[in-house]
């Protein structure tokens, strides 16, 4: 609990408008008699509610990146840049993977596409149209350990993707915020009304980053024995958030 | 644009700044004489060097029509603040007196020119020194008479590949190794045409009917005004497949949200993702014992000496293995088998200019040049929305060019 990162993921929660509201109507309107006693402790009630599934929601994107990590620990083994990730839709894991690009032999193989692949195979062998296919995906929620990284933001906006949270930052490929923000659904105005609507998806990282990093940096303290010739070790990668 | 022409335009990586925009920085300058050029500059160069200015000229030699040649000097930066007048340091103002200088202030451009035509115009206001860019891509600096007809070439040959009829409804991709001339890997867009474990689908075969909410929105004017174009407005055949290049409009997945047919589809196989795909299983099948030497470089890791750095390690055991037991000097000499990394060294042809996801792909694999024939101003990731090519913290940079055929009859441009 002492992980600077989950104070800060408080933070970013915004303050739900509508229920304040409904606490102070219910206030006023009982505020005649013994009423209020009750109107109170149903405050105190609701707060608390509000409070344990802010807590539960904190404690399931915890579960989820541990499950990310684990992920990325399975790539490190087999000697792969340790990224790992799941997908969730309606709180259950729907499809996770791990970087392949090694054993590949193609770069493009990272996490999210592993699991992306893996998704869509599924979802066809279920037979479903391609409707309900881009409506799951608006359902899912990615919890990577590293940000996406360009190819992969783009491709999840693509696809239309509810949410993503990771852990460190990513900044020589970073997509969500690093070098590109292709999260963020209008980054550039649109000049003609032709423009292709681009999808954007809530984005926040930072969630266990340093646990992510230290995969990293005994990746790379061991060598990265994939890299090409003139390769260096990057020990150092800088935390968000 | 001559369209009568087929061209070869390097795409560079920053777009090209008009000069008049350029950041410009006030310096002092004055005109000297000739004969006291060098005396003054080796002093200058003493007392005032320029700073993060090493792009200048130190001299700016002026022809005056029917007169010698005047020559000016930058004595020293000029202040920004005007009301601060006297920014000369005191040995800066010896010089002035010492030769009966008249200081005045002048504009040059603050940074050094990233092209030919950016040092072209700086050299108006006050003359810079351009150095071309160090890496050296084959073709940035021109291509000659043989290369020109090779790219030429493979580039029509990307085109008929796209090509279903006289339609180009598909991207199409080629991987090649310049050196040779060899095709590595070909590919259209598979976006519609997915089948599990099936990667190699025709995307002519298409099994989507035009939806029903389709033909209303801007979405699918677009794209009918795309076809129209692209088949010289003959056709405005739509039955065939209700989507067209994924590379110009990859959101379309979400957009088109009405289809109830069975999903055969997978938005993200672009053409340039399949045919890294199909390069990555040519590397596998060309080179099969890759896997077995890893093996051997983890048992090889816990048994030699320290000092032997990972990846010398894991070389020398690949040419090993490759050289089937030979002896280790003979293995030496056989450098030239050795597997490449990804496509390091290898050109791609795509008819459209890829989004982002292919253009970040095409970096993730090392591609060294890139050849496309059409932009794509609306999701295009190497000119016309993003510039990859561009983005200074990538690992890997290629070089892109735009390859014009006359006989493709474009889009039209904004």
């Amino acid at each position: 609990m002492g992980d600077p990162n989950y104070d800060k993921m408080n933070e970013d929660e915004p303050f739900d408008d509508d229920d304040i509201g409904v606490l102070e109507g219910d206030v006023c309107f009982r505020s005649v008699g013994f009423g209020w006693l009750v109107s109170v402790s149903e405050v105190f009630f609701l707060i608390f509610q509000r409070i344990s599934r802010d807590l539960q929601m904190e404690s399931d994107n915890l579960a989820y990146m541990e499950l990310a990590i684990h992920q990325a620990k399975l790539a490190m083994e087999s000697l792969e840049v340790p990224v790992g990730c799941v997908f969730i839709k309606d709180g259950n894991v729907v499809a996770s993977g791990r970087n392949r690009t090694t054993e590949t032999r193609n770069a493009t193989r990272h996490a999210e596409m592993e699991a992306i692949d893996i998704l869509l195979e599924k979802w066809q062998k279920d037979g479903l149209s391609k409707a309900e296919v881009a409506k799951n995906f608006s359902q899912c929620v990615l919890y990577v350990t590293c940000e996406p990284c360009i190819m992969c933001a783009a491709a999840l906006s693509f696809l239309g993707i509810k949410e993503v949270y990771y852990g460190c930052a990513n900044e020589k490929f970073g997509g969500c915020g690093s070098i590109l923000s292709l999260h963020s659904s209008c980054s550039e105005p649109s000049i003609s009304d032709e423009v292709p609507q681009r999808k954007g998806f809530k984005c926040t990282g930072g969630l266990m980053a340093s646990e992510a990093v230290s995969l990293f940096r005994s990746f790379y303290e061991q060598g990265n024995p994939n890299a090409p010739k003139p390769h260096r070790a990057i020990v150092q990668k800088r935390v968000e958030g | 644009m001559n369209k009568q022409l087929q061209q070869i335009i390097h795409i560079p990586a920053n777009p090209p700044v008009s000069p008049t925009r350029q950041p410009t920085e006030k310096v002092y300058a004055a005109l000297i004489e000739p004969k006291h050029a060098n005396t003054i500059i080796r002093r200058l160069n003493q007392i005032a060097p320029l700073q993060n200015l090493h792009h200048l000229k130190r001299i700016h030699k002026k022809q005056v029509q029917g007169g010698k040649p005047e020559l000016f000097v930058i004595l020293c930066l000029a202040s920004e603040n005007e009301k601060q007048s006297n920014t000369m340091t005191p040995d800066v103002e010896d010089v002035v007196n010492s030769y009966n200088l008249t200081p005045f202030v002048t504009e040059v451009c603050k940074h050094a020119a990233l092209s030919k035509e950016e040092w072209e115009e700086q050299c108006k206001l006050w003359p810079t020194s351009y150095h071309p860019p160090t890496y050296n891509i084959h073709g940035i600096t021109g291509f000659s008479e043989e290369d020109s007809e090779s790219v030429f070439s493979f580039m029509k040959s990307t085109v008929e590949l796209a090509k279903s009829g006289d339609h180009l409804f598909v991207n199409a991709a080629l991987i090649v190794d310049p050196l040779v001339g060899q095709i590595i890997a070909s590919a259209c867009d598979e976006v519609c045409s997915w089948h599990m474990g099936t990667s190699k689908a025709k995307t002519e075969t298409c099994h989507f009917k035009p939806s029903e909410g389709f033909t209303s929105d801007a979405d699918a004017n677009r794209i009918a005004r795309d076809t129209s174009l692209l088949s010289n407005g003959s056709s405005n055949n739509l039955q065939q497949c209700d989507t067209t290049v994924f590379c110009l409009n990859p959101w379309q997945f979400t957009q088109q949200s009405l289809d109830s047919s069975p999903c055969y589809c997978h938005p993200l196989r672009h053409a340039a993702i399949v045919a890294i795909e199909a390069s990555a299983a040519r590397d596998r099948h060309l080179f099969p014992d890759s896997g077995l030497s890893e093996k051997l470089y983890e048992v090889d890791s816990t048994h030699s000496s320290p000092s032997c750095s990972p990846a010398k390690r894991q070389r020398i055991t690949l040419e090993n293995v490759k050289s089937g037991g030979e002896q280790a000097e003979n293995s030496e000499s056989s450098n030239s088998l050795t597997r490449p990394y990804l496509c390091t060294g290898n050109d791609i042809y795509l008819v459209w200019e890829p989004c982002t996801m292919c253009a970040m792909a095409l970096v993730h694999q090392r591609i060294r040049r890139i050849f496309y024939a059409l932009p794509n101003p609306e999701a295009g990731a190497l000119g016309s929305v993003h510039r990859l090519q561009g983005e200074k913290s990538l690992n890997h940079h290629y070089a892109v060019f735009r390859v014009v055929l006359p006989e493709l009859e474009f889009p039209a441009e904004r």
